[in-house]
């Protein structure tokens, strides 16, 4: 069988805005879920019992369920349910962002406890106010621990976009997939998606490298 | 009044006095000049649409000829002419969400949309569905097997014991593994979508592919489409029409009345013509559609 690659000539508009809802869509939930799961990580780690154990059991709920069946649940339940009716999108990125917060939750609770109980005793008599303890002290020790696995989840939660198809949001996959119904070319479409997300999967490793870089120094220039 | 046999003789005499002098006074009722006017609200109330003025439509443009998406980028297709048709004779404009047919059903149980289905086929779950309604048929649902040029299938009875597979939730693969004499249902290879389902095919991971003529026939037009053939015996023919949300009565009402006025007056006929699917206009009105 001979490749021809030609179809994406004529077909890229349509694909490239699939790229551009799938970016937007991963962006969106990476930069709205990221400060939800500082908080659902320190409720994972909270002194507090009842914090802690309804933090634990949400997580281990949330986490348990399927991504799909969360996307099913913001778009399909929830305006029988409640009558709230989100549209494709904003429904892929709750469902998303539900689901991410307590994922990456739990990733900020296992860098909280890999810091030095030390250091959070060291706050405490030094009298600092817990906040600022937290964002000065505690965090920045927390977070070269916490990017590696962070990004490598976000890597594929970029590609569990595709899942998004499923109620109606338009990204790269479904319309690669409408693509491939259109043209009878599935090899072609198929590994030009491929190339893509490895595109898109090789930037966030870029900026895994840079962070960590970046973090490596900052902290060696305060020691 | 009460009916004594005196009065009864009376009536019937009386009758039969008449009828004679009314028939040969009367002007003939109908004739070839005829012109029927078929009244219609304008506009047409729809009371239950999800959004006013505006008919969602859930489609999962997979199916080239019906719903697909075109080189310019567009949501196009016969379904699409049709469905934009029925919007404007509403007074309505249309509004497309594409979803995996998966989500089709649910969203129409969910209030998501007004609208779908290309031409879902009618089944008497279907029919009888509490979450939507079928509409009259809008084409004849001709269901069958595509195998591999080279595997030596002909017949169903030569496709006992090979690897079914299909779209998963579609009614064409409970066809096909109705229709295989002993097939497992379990066994079968439930899909995701047509384009896997085709690749599925091509790689050998299942021998018998159950689909409907359409799709078919377009995956034989595609590129190593000379490789496959389709078995000269469909699994199931039956019709497929579109489902109407639950909640809209009257739209099921007013798509049921314009469906039949587009068969009578040629518009689906041309409509048809236009994205080279066959017409069936004839053969659903010997059914009675």
């Amino acid at each position: 069988m001979e490749l021809d690659f030609s179809v994406w000539a004529q077909r890229w508009p349509y694909l490239l805005d699939g790229l551009w809802m799938t970016l937007a869509i991963s962006g969106a939930v990476l930069v709205i879920s990221a400060p939800l799961a500082v908080v659902a990580g320190l409720a994972l780690v909270a002194r507090n019992r009842v914090i802690r154990g309804a933090a634990v059991t949400l997580s281990w709920l949330v986490r348990g369920v399927p991504p799909l069946i969360i996307l099913f649940i913001c778009y399909f339940v929830l305006p029988v349910a409640l009558n709230l009716r989100l549209e494709p999108v904003p429904a892929a990125i709750a469902g998303f962002v539900i689901y991410n917060t307590f994922l990456f939750g739990e990733l900020v609770a296992a860098g909280l406890r890999a810091v030095p109980k030390g250091q959070h005793e060291a706050v405490a008599a030094a009298g600092l106010p817990p906040l600022r303890a937290f964002r000065r002290v505690i965090l920045p020790q927390a977070i070269p621990s916490i990017i590696p696995p962070y990004v490598s989840y976000a890597t594929d939660m970029v590609k569990g976009t595709a899942l998004a198809g499923s109620i109606g949001a338009m990204e790269l996959v479904t319309r690669a997939s409408q693509t491939i119904i259109a043209t009878n070319r599935p090899f072609e479409i198929l590994i030009g998606i491929a190339v893509i997300y490895g595109l898109i999967d090789a930037c966030l490793i870029v900026l895994q490298t840079w962070s960590e870089r970046r973090w490596a120094s900052k902290e060696a220039r305060r020691a | 009044m009460t009916v004594t046999p005196r009065r009864t003789l009376a009536l019937l005499a009386a009758l039969g006095l008449a009828l004679p002098a009314g028939l040969a006074t009367a002007a003939p009722v109908i004739d070839e000049n005829l012109q029927i006017t078929l009244p219609t609200p304008q506009p047409w109330a729809m009371r239950n649409l999800i959004k006013d003025g505006t008919l969602i439509v859930a489609t999962t443009a997979k199916t080239k000829g019906e719903t697909f998406i075109g080189d310019d980028g567009t949501l196009q297709g016969a379904r699409i002419d049709l469905w934009n048709k029925i919007a404007e004779d509403l007074g309505l404009k249309t509004e497309y969400v594409t979803i995996d047919w998966a989500g089709v059903m649910p969203g129409l149980a969910a209030n998501r949309f007004d609208l779908a289905c290309e031409g879902a086929s009618w089944t008497p779950e279907r029919l009888t569905s509490p979450d939507f309604f079928m509409t009259r048929p809008v084409k004849v649902a001709v269901n069958v097997g595509v195998v591999r040029a080279d595997s030596g299938i002909d017949s169903w009875d030569q496709a006992q014991g090979k690897k079914l597979g299909g779209v998963k939730g579609e009614i064409e693969l409970k066809d096909l593994i109705a229709h295989v004499p002993g097939a497992d249902a379990d066994a079968a290879l439930s899909l995701p979508g047509v384009s896997e389902a085709r690749l599925a095919l091509m790689n050998g991971q299942i021998d018998v592919y159950g689909t409907g003529i359409q799709a078919a026939k377009s995956l034989l037009a595609g590129p190593d489409g000379d490789k496959l053939k389709i078995l000269a015996e469909p699994t199931k023919v039956g019709v497929g029409g579109f489902c109407v949300n639950r909640n809209e009565p009257d739209l099921a009402q007013a798509v049921n009345f314009l469906l039949a006025k587009y068969r009578a007056d040629g518009t689906m006929t041309a409509i048809n013509e236009k994205w080279d699917l066959p017409d069936y206009s004839d053969l659903l009105g010997q059914l009675g559609y």
